[in-house]
């Protein structure tokens, strides 16, 4: 009786001091993990600093350039109000390869940041293959930015009824 | 004799089993610790961000 008091006297006090260490040593686990990700952010914090001065300094050195080619890019495209000569433009390039022609703009989004102002227009012309072609090579050479998203040719009396759908991009 | 036998050898089971127990949390421990600490010092723990340029080259693709 007295031997099964005292290994259950002993096993007890194992156990708690076990079941102490264990508690103290999850407590401490969980620091641990606390302060590991702290030293991450502050490391991730401290690379992205010095990545920030490095890009400074490269960025200063091409501004100058940078600046150039910004201004020429945003004046390659023509502003809005420019795009009341479009249908214009087009009509006298078709007239000039024996065209028919007719115009009309379906929609458009404003420019944004990041992307250009987009009208949607519909082109209905009258010709033959070949004053087609010029007509389209003519139009790619033009100052305007357009591209065409349907071209609806039938042939009608050796000539061709043609429908276009596209759109012309500006500032 | 045969009892006290018996006794010596379930203090010795229960001390061995301690041990055990003592032995495989001081590994599991000292494996997490490692872990931890290569896991806030490696190189390889932190995104390297991209470096920020002007894409100058493609800028004047496009003016041309």
């Amino acid at each position: 009786m007295d031997f099964k008091k005292a290994l259950v006297r002993n096993i007890s006090w194992s156990a708690a001091v076990l079941i102490l260490m264990i508690a103290f040593l999850i407590f401490l686990g969980m620091d641990v993990s606390d302060r590991v990700a702290l030293i991450k952010s502050q490391r991730q914090d401290l690379l992205l600093r010095l990545h920030a001065f490095d890009s400074l300094a490269a960025l200063r050195s091409d501004v100058g350039r940078a600046e150039e080619l910004s201004i020429s890019l945003e004046n390659s495209l023509p502003a809005r109000d420019q795009l009341i000569n479009f249908s214009n433009a087009l009509e006298e390039i078709a007239t000039d390869n024996g065209l028919e022609f007719g115009f009309s703009f379906e929609s458009e989004s404003a420019s944004t940041e990041t992307t250009p102002g987009i009208n949607n227009f519909t082109i209905t012309s009258q010709g033959t293959y070949a004053n087609f072609v010029r007509f389209l090579n003519e139009v790619e050479d033009s100052r305007y930015f357009v591209g065409f998203s349907l071209i609806d040719l039938t042939s009608r009396n050796g000539e061709f009824a043609i429908t276009m759908k596209g759109r012309v991009f500006s500032r | 004799m045969d009892t006290k036998r018996k006794r010596e050898l379930t203090f010795l089971t229960i001390g061995i089993l301690m041990l055990l127990i003592v032995i495989a949390y001081t590994f599991a421990s000292i494996r997490f610790l490692l872990t931890n600490l290569d896991e806030a010092f490696s190189a390889n723990s932190i995104e390297q961000p991209s470096p920020l340029r002007f894409n100058l080259e493609k800028a004047e693709a496009i003016i041309e």
